[in-house]
C-alpha cells in the first residue's frame, strides 16, 4: 500500500515537473524516438500501480484519487488562464505536425496517445476483467485530456507561475509518504528548439555588392603603434596564470629569462657568431710577418699560439692583441736577444721578419 | 628530377649493405625477413620530410599540451602543500595575491637597490633580471629612450621623457607614435606585465557595457595634436580612436567631421571607432542605423575592406538599440552583408549577438544553439578584445534565458578544449560562468549527475558562492539524496561556509529529508551511519564555534535556531540516537526564547512519543514544558498522555502541575 501511494506521488511529481518543463506531455504522447524506452518503463509502472490499486483500502484510494484529480483539474484550469496566448515570439511556435493517423491494431481509438501507452491501458483493463470497456475508456479519456492540455501548454511560451507552484507544493506536501522518496529527478528539461535561429537568416542589403577593395587597404595610413598596442592588449587578455610548469617556462622564455629550446649554447652570442671557427684556431699566420723561423723565440711563440687556440674564453681580437704584445716585447728586447744568440744576427742576411 | 626519389633509394642501398632489412624495419616498425627475388623491384622511395622551422617555445607548447587539467589538484600557482591549498574564494584570492606581493617586493628591492644588481656574469646578458634604468636629472633624454618606453608600454616614463625633450626637434614618426601611444592608454600608467595575478583578479573591466567617459579633456594627447603644425590624417585618426576608446564620443565625432572637411580619408581603425560610437552621437535607432549604413558606404567608396572588428563594432552599437525587433533585423542583415565579403564572425560578434537576441524580459530566442553548432564545427581565432567575454555570457544565457542543460554541457565541452581554456577572460567572468553552470545543473539534473559535475568542479576549479552552494544542497534535499549530505557538509567546512546560518539551515534540512537508516544494509555495530555522524559533527562544530566566539569576545551572527535543532532531533530520532536527541531537547530548553524560530511541533511530538515509549519522564516533562511555553495546542493532550502512560513520582507530578499551571487545570475541569 505504501508503495502505491508513493507511486501516486511520483506520478504527481512527474506531472508537476511537466508543468514546468513540458516534458511529460512529450514523454507520453509525442517523443517516439528519444524516450521510447522510458515510456515503456513508465507504462509498466502504471500497470503495476493499477494492480496494486485494486488491493487498496477504500479510504486511501479515494484520497489519492481525489488529489490526483484535483491536481489535474487545477492544471487544466490554470493553464488556459495563466498563459496568455499572445506571443511576440513567432519563432518559438512550432508547426503542429499533422500526425499520420496510425491505426492501432486492436483499438483504433485515437491517435493522440502513443501505441505503447495504449497497450498498457489495454493490459490494465484486461486485469480488471469486470467493466473492462468502461475502465479502458475512462483511462483513455484521462490520458487524452492530459495530452490535449500539454499540447496546448507546449505551444504557449513557458512562464513559471509562482502562485501555482506554491499551490502544487502545498498539495504535494500534504501527501504522506511512508517509504523513501524517489531518488531520481525527472529527466533534464529539454526545450528542444523548434527552429534554430540562423545567424545568416537575413537577406544581405547588398551594400558591398559592387565594392572593390584595395589589396593593402588595411596597411594604408595605418596606425602602427596603435595596432601594436592593441595586439599587446589582446595577448594580455588571454595570458592567464600558468596552469603547469611548461606554461611557466613558456612565459619565462618569452621574457628572455631562460634558455630557448632547442638548447643552443651559442644563443645570444651574436658578435661571436660573426667570427669563424678557423680564426680562433689557426693563429700561426699572425706569427708569419715577424717571428723568426726557428730558434727559442719561435718555439716559445708556437707554444703561445697553441695555448691561445685552445682558449675558449678570449675573442679573436683579444688573441691577436696577445700575440702583438709579445711581438712588441721581443722587439724591445731585440739587442739582448741578438747578443745571446736567441735570434740570429741577420743584419747581414736581413731576416724579413723582425726588422720590418 | 623525376628519378630523384629512386636515386635516393639507391644511395640508401649503397650506404647500407643490408639496406633491404633496414628499410623494412623503418617502414613497418618491425623487421621483415626479405625473400631474395623481390630485392630490386621493391626498392621503395624514401621521402625525407621538409625541415620545419621551430620557434623557441614550440617544444614547450607541445609538452604543455600533454598536461591536462587535473580537477583533483589545486591550481599550479598554489604551493603543493596540503596546509597551503586554498578552498574558499577568499583564500584563493589572498594566497595568489600574496605570492604576487612577494614578486612585487622583490621587484621593489631590485629597483631601490639597483647598485647591488649590476653584475653581468650571465652571457648572454638577461635584460629582464637587471634593474630598469632610473630616470634621473642627469639621464640624457633622447628620442631613442622615448621610443624604447613606447615599445615597452611604460606610459609615465614616456610622458616624462617627452616633457623633457624639445617636441619640435622630434621626428614626425616619433611624434605620431607618441600621439597614438598617449591616446591609446589615455595617459594612464599600465600594470606591469609580470603581475599576472593582479590582472587576473582585477574585476572584468574590458567587457563592461556602459561607456564611461574617461578621456582626459585637454590632456596630453590633444596638446600633442595641437602642437603639430601640419595635421596629418594619421594624427586625426589617432585622436579619434583614442577619444572613441575612452568614451568621449562627441569629441571623436567632431574631429571626424573636421577630418572629412579637410578632405582626408579615415583609415580602418578610425571607421571602426566611429561605428562604436554611432549609438551615442545619434539618439534614436533609426538615425543610428542610417549613420552606420552611410559610414559603410563611405568605406566602400574609399575601397577600405572592413574586418571582423568592424563587424563587432557595428554589432556593439546595435546591441544598445533598445527596440528588440529593429536590433534583431539589423544585426542579421549586417551579418549577411559581411558574409558576402568573406568576413567571418569572431567570438566577440557572437557575444554581441547574444546581447541583442537574448535580453532580460525579452522573448526567448535560441540563437545560441546555432552559434554553438558553428563553434563545434570551427572555432574562430582570437581577434577582438570582446572575444573573451563570450563564454560567460553564453553560459548566462543558457542558465537564465534558455534553461537548456544539454546546450550548457556542449558549451562547457567547448571551453574545456585545451586551446579554448584561455578564452574564459578573467576570474570575474570565470566565476559568472561556473555559477550559471552549476545553478542550471541544480535545477535540471538528478542528484547523481549533479554531484558528478560538482565533484569535478569544486573546489579546485571553482568555489561556489553561498547562494550557489545553498542551491546545490536544496536540490539534493528535494530528491532526499541524503547520502550526499555528509560530503557537502565537509565541503562547506572546507570552503569556510560551515559557520553561515543559512548554509547550516539548508544542510540540516537536507539531512533530515531522509527516511532513517536503510534496514537492508547490515552495518557493523561500531560503524556509525555517515548521516548520523554528520549530524553529530555539525552540533560539535557549531557548539565549538560559539564557544570560541564567546571566549574571545567575538561577535558572530551564528545562532542556533529552532528549525536547525528540530532537524537535528529528527535525524537523531530516525537513527535511534536517544542520548543525542535528549541533548538537543536540553539545548532547546536552555535557549528557549533565544531561538529565532520555533522547534517544529511535529518533531516535538515524535520526541515526546519516544520518551513515553522508553518511560523517560524527565525528558517528557521537558518537552511538555517547551510546548506549554510556546503555546502549542498539543500541550494539553501531551500532559494528559503523561498522566496516563508515564509513571511519575511525586516531585515530577508537582512539576507537571507547576508547568501546566492554569492551562491544565482549566482543561481538566472542562
Amino acid at each position: 500500500m505504501a508503495t502505491s501511494i508513493r507511486n501516486t506521488k511520483m506520478l504527481l511529481r512527474r506531472a508537476f515537473s511537466v508543468k514546468r518543463n513540458e516534458t511529460l506531455a512529450r514523454n507520453l504522447c509525442f517523443t517516439r524516438t528519444l524516450n521510447a524506452n522510458e515510456d515503456q518503463d513508465d507504462s509498466k509502472k502504471v500497470v503495476a500501480e493499477k494492480k496494486n490499486k485494486a488491493e487498496l483500502r477504500e479510504a486511501k484510494q479515494k484520497e489519492a484519487k481525489a488529489k490526483l484529480n484535483m491536481l489535474l483539474e487545477s492544471m487544466s484550469k490554470t493553464t488556459s488562464k495563466a498563459f496568455p496566448s499572445e506571443s511576440t515570439l513567432s519563432l518559438a511556435t512550432p508547426k503542429i505536425r499533422a500526425k499520420p493517423a496510425k491505426p492501432v491494431k486492436r483499438t483504433a481509438v485515437n491517435t493522440k496517445i502513443e501505441p505503447e501507452m495504449l497497450q498498457a491501458v489495454e493490459d490494465v483493463s484486461n486485469m480488471l476483467s469486470k467493466e473492462k470497456e468502461a475502465s479502458k475508456n475512462s483511462l483513455i479519456a484521462k490520458l487524452e485530456a492530459v495530452a490535449d492540455e500539454s499540447e496546448r501548454a507546449r505551444l504557449e511560451p513557458f512562464k513559471p507561475n509562482k502562485q501555482k507552484t506554491e499551490d502544487l507544493n502545498s498539495l504535494l506536501n500534504t501527501l504522506k509518504v511512508d517509504g523513501k522518496k524517489p531518488k531520481n529527478k525527472p529527466p533534464a528539461p529539454k526545450l528542444a528548439p523548434v527552429k534554430v535561429e540562423d545567424i545568416y537568416g537575413a537577406q544581405p542589403s547588398g551594400i558591398f555588392s559592387k565594392a572593390h577593395f584595395k589589396e593593402e587597404s588595411s596597411a594604408v595610413s595605418g596606425l602602427a603603434t596603435w595596432d601594436m598596442l592593441y595586439e599587446r592588449e589582446l595577448e594580455l587578455a588571454v595570458t592567464h596564470p600558468p596552469a603547469n610548469g611548461f606554461q611557466q617556462m613558456i612565459r619565462w622564455t618569452k621574457q628572455g629569462k631562460v634558455w630557448q629550446f632547442p638548447i643552443d649554447n651559442e644563443q645570444g652570442l651574436d658578435e661571436e657568431a660573426q667570427v669563424g671557427f678557423h680564426e680562433h684556431v689557426f693563429l700561426e699566420p699572425h706569427l708569419k710577418p715577424w717571428c723568426p723561423r726557428r730558434g727559442p723565440v719561435r718555439h716559445f711563440m708556437e707554444l703561445v699560439v697553441v695555448g691561445l687556440s685552445k682558449n675558449p674564453y678570449l675573442t679573436v681580437a683579444q688573441k691577436k692583441e696577445h700575440i702583438n704584445w709579445f711581438r712588441d716585447f721581443f722587439e724591445a728586447k731585440r739587442s739582448i736577444l741578438i747578443d745571446t744568440g736567441a735570434i740570429p744576427d741577420i743584419t747581414t742576411k736581413s731576416s724579413p721578419s723582425i726588422s720590418t | 628530377m623525376m628519378s630523384y626519389p629512386n636515386l635516393n633509394a639507391l644511395v640508401w642501398q649503397h650506404l647500407f649493405r643490408n639496406a633491404r632489412r633496414l628499410q623494412s624495419v623503418w617502414k613497418s616498425g618491425r623487421p621483415i625477413v626479405p625473400n631474395g627475388n623481390s630485392f630490386s623491384t621493391e626498392a621503395k622511395e624514401i621521402a625525407i620530410p621538409n625541415y620545419i622551422p621551430r620557434g623557441p617555445t614550440d617544444i614547450l607548447e607541445a609538452l604543455a599540451s600533454t598536461v591536462k587539467r587535473d580537477p583533483t589538484a589545486p591550481h599550479y600557482k598554489f604551493h603543493d602543500d596540503p596546509y597551503l591549498i586554498p578552498a574558499s574564494n577568499h583564500a584563493k584570492r589572498s594566497y595568489a595575491l600574496a605570492q604576487e606581493a612577494g614578486r612585487k617586493a622583490a621587484n621593489w628591492i631590485k629597483q631601490e637597490h639597483a647598485e647591488l644588481f649590476q653584475h653581468r656574469n650571465a652571457e648572454p646578458f638577461i635584460e629582464a633580471f637587471s634593474p630598469a634604468e632610473k630616470l634621473a636629472e642627469t639621464t640624457p633624454m633622447t628620442e631613442d629612450l622615448l621610443k624604447k618606453y613606447i615599445h615597452t608600454s611604460q606610459v609615465a616614463n614616456a610622458i616624462h621623457v617627452y616633457g623633457k625633450l624639445d617636441a619640435s626637434a622630434l621626428s614626425p614618426e616619433t611624434r605620431q607614435s607618441f600621439l597614438e601611444f598617449v591616446a591609446f592608454y589615455n595617459e594612464e600608467d599600465q600594470l606591469n606585465e609580470d603581475f599576472i595575478e593582479e590582472r587576473w583578479f582585477k574585476s572584468g573591466m574590458k567587457g563592461k557595457d556602459q561607456i564611461r567617459q574617461t578621456w582626459k579633456n585637454n590632456g596630453l594627447a590633444e596638446t600633442v595634436f595641437n602642437s603639430m603644425e601640419r595635421k596629418t590624417p594619421e594624427a586625426y585618426c589617432a585622436l579619434i580612436c583614442g577619444m572613441a576608446r575612452h568614451g568621449k564620443a562627441v569629441g571623436a565625432w567632431e574631429y571626424y567631421n573636421q577630418m572629412l572637411a579637410e578632405g582626408f580619408t579615415p583609415n580602418l581603425t578610425t571607421y571602426n571607432s566611429i561605428f562604436k560610437i554611432a549609438g551615442i552621437v545619434r539618439e534614436d535607432a533609426e538615425h543610428q542605423i542610417i549613420l552606420i549604413d552611410e559610414t559603410l558606404r563611405s568605406m566602400v567608396h574609399a575601397g577600405i575592406q572592413p574586418n571582423v572588428r568592424t563587424l563587432n563594432s557595428i554589432l556593439e552599437s546595435i546591441s544598445r538599440i533598445p527596440i528588440y525587433r529593429v536590433a534583431r533585423e539589423k544585426s542579421l542583415q549586417v551579418l549577411s552583408d559581411f558574409k558576402t565579403i568573406g568576413v567571418k564572425p569572431s567570438l566577440g560578434s557572437y557575444y554581441f549577438l547574444l546581447k541583442i537576441f537574448c535580453r532580460e524580459k525579452g522573448p526567448i530566442n535560441n540563437i545560441l544553439v546555432g552559434i554553438v553548432n558553428r563553434l563545434e564545427y570551427e572555432m574562430p581565432p582570437l581577434q577582438d578584445l570582446h572575444d573573451v567575454a563570450f563564454f560567460a555570457e553564453a553560459m548566462r544565457v543558457c542558465n537564465y534565458h534558455l534553461e537548456d542543460v544539454q546546450l550548457a554541457k556542449r558549451l562547457h565541452d567547448l571551453l574545456c578544449l585545451p586551446q579554448n581554456q584561455t578564452l574564459i577572460g578573467d576570474s570575474y567572468k570565470e566565476s559568472i560562468y561556473y555559477r550559471c553552470f552549476l545553478l542550471l545543473l541544480t535545477r535540471a539534473e538528478g542528484p547523481e549527475a549533479l554531484m558528478e559535475m560538482y565533484r569535478h568542479l569544486v573546489p579546485n576549479i571553482y568555489t561556489p558562492e553561498q547562494n550557489v552552494f545553498e542551491a546545490v544542497v536544496k536540490s539534493i534535499a528535494e530528491c532526499s539524496a541524503v547520502q550526499y549530505v555528509p560530503e557537502l557538509w565537509s565541503d562547506a567546512v572546507y570552503m569556510d561556509m560551515g559557520e553561515r546560518e543559512s548554509i547550516l539551515e539548508v544542510l540540516l534540512e537536507a539531512l533530515a529529508s531522509g527516511s532513517g537508516p536503510d534496514p537492508k544494509t547490515v552495518s557493523d555495530k561500531d560503524d556509525v551511519d555517515p548521516v548520523l555522524a554528520t549530524a553529530r559533527a555539525i552540533i560539535a562544530h557549531v557548539d565549538n564555534f560559539l564557544k570560541v566566539a564567546e571566549e574571545k569576545d567575538r561577535t558572530t551572527s551564528l545562532r542556533w535556531t529552532g528549525s536547525m535543532l528540530g532537524n537535528l532531533a529528527k535525524v537523531f530520532l530516525q537513527y535511534g540516537d536517544v542520548a543525542s536527541a535528549n541533548g538537543i531537547m536540553i539545548k532547546v530548553n536552555t535557549l528557549k526564547n533565544q531561538l529565532s524560530s520555533f522547534f517544529p511541533v511535529a518533531t516535538l511530538n515524535k520526541f515526546y512519543e519516544s520518551c513515553i515509549e522508553r518511560q523517560d519522564s524527565a525528558m517528557a516533562l521537558m518537552a511538555i514544558a517547551y510546548a506549554v511555553e510556546m503555546g502549542y495546542d498539543e500541550s494539553s493532550s501531551m500532559a494528559k498522555q503523561a498522566r496516563e502512560q508515564l509513571k511519575l513520582d511525586e516531585r515530577q507530578q508537582q512539576k507537571l502541575n507547576s508547568i501546566l499551571g492554569s492551562t491544565s487545570t482549566t482543561s481538566e475541569e472542562s
